[in-house]
């Protein structure tokens, strides 16, 4: 008797249902535009549904669909430069405050929302590369041969990114009072 | 102020959390900010202004020039009927009444 062995893409809505938000949350945080963000999800989606006969199985189906929003934010972000009058906007202070209201003293808190908002901040200012790195790292929790497949850079340049966009965050959060 | 790995770690693990209450369709969708498009708008009204101005004032001047137009023939109207009832006779008239008038001078009016 011969198994055939089954694409996990086989069963796309399970893939859509597992990994919608993933890749929402990815693309939001990289363009801060929410409008944006649930757009390339759809098309992250469609094209990964489009193309689930290529998928070899090499990397995880989260990888394989990462690849692709990596990509489409990319572009993305190369045509936004054109569009000078569209200024993206989310509301960190309203997500911040919401896990700041988790915290146990009032001081944690605030401590915490200064700490969310000096990140969110240094993720702005960083380089799509660097963004992105540390995102899938510390976000998505990917480990660096996972970001090296979906991002398509070296190791050592995935490394090095991490490294520069670490510093960038400590260095925004050391000058926080 | 330096900060230790742990609390880079921290700063770095609260950040996780709050792009993870990030949702499609979240019911905390962020309010978008309308300022761009109303900045767009205004400056489309004022491009709107801007040209629809001259073609006002052409339009004005128009009705000006008919409006003087109008004022002189109303006035060359009026010189000429003004004329005509100045006139103790009807046009036609006038060499009969030279002669009448002719008629009823006596002799020395007439040398002169």
């Amino acid at each position: 008797m011969v198994l055939e062995a089954v694409s996990p893409l086989e069963d796309f809505e399970s893939v859509v249902r597992l990994h919608r938000q993933a890749v929402f949350r990815f693309i939001l945080a990289s363009l801060r535009d929410r409008d944006a963000a649930e757009t390339l999800t759809q098309e992250c989606l469609l094209r990964a549904y489009r193309a689930r006969d290529q998928f070899r199985g090499e990397a995880g189906v989260k990888t394989w669909l990462m690849r692709i929003a990596v990509n489409l934010v990319r572009d993305h972000q190369t045509s936004a430069r054109l569009r000078f009058w569209r200024r993206p906007h989310l509301d960190v202070s309203a997500i911040a405050r919401t896990v700041a209201d988790r915290q146990k003293s009032p001081e944690a808190a605030a401590a915490a929302k200064q700490q969310i908002a000096a990140v969110w901040e240094a993720a702005a200012g960083l380089s799509h590369r660097q963004r992105t790195v540390l995102l899938l790292r510390f976000v998505e929790d990917m480990e660096i041969s996972e970001i090296v497949e979906a991002t398509g850079m070296a190791e050592g340049t995935v490394k090095a990114h991490l490294f520069r966009a670490l510093q960038n965050v400590r260095q925004k959060l050391e000058k926080k009072p | 102020m330096k900060i230790s790995d742990e609390q880079l770690r921290e700063a770095l693990s609260l950040f996780r959390e709050s792009v993870h209450e990030l949702h499609p369709h979240g019911a905390a969708r962020p309010v978008r900010s309308f300022a761009a498009w109303r900045i767009i708008a205004a400056a489309f009204a004022m491009l709107a202004v801007l040209a629809a101005l001259p073609l006002y004032r052409h339009r004005q001047s128009d009705l000006a020039n008919k409006a003087a137009r109008i004022d002189t023939q109303d006035d060359a109207l009026l010189r000429e009927v003004e004329s005509d009832i100045s006139l103790s006779v009807p046009p036609p008239m006038q060499q009969l009444e030279l002669l009448m008038a002719y008629d009823s001078m006596t002799n020395a009016e007439r040398t002169k």
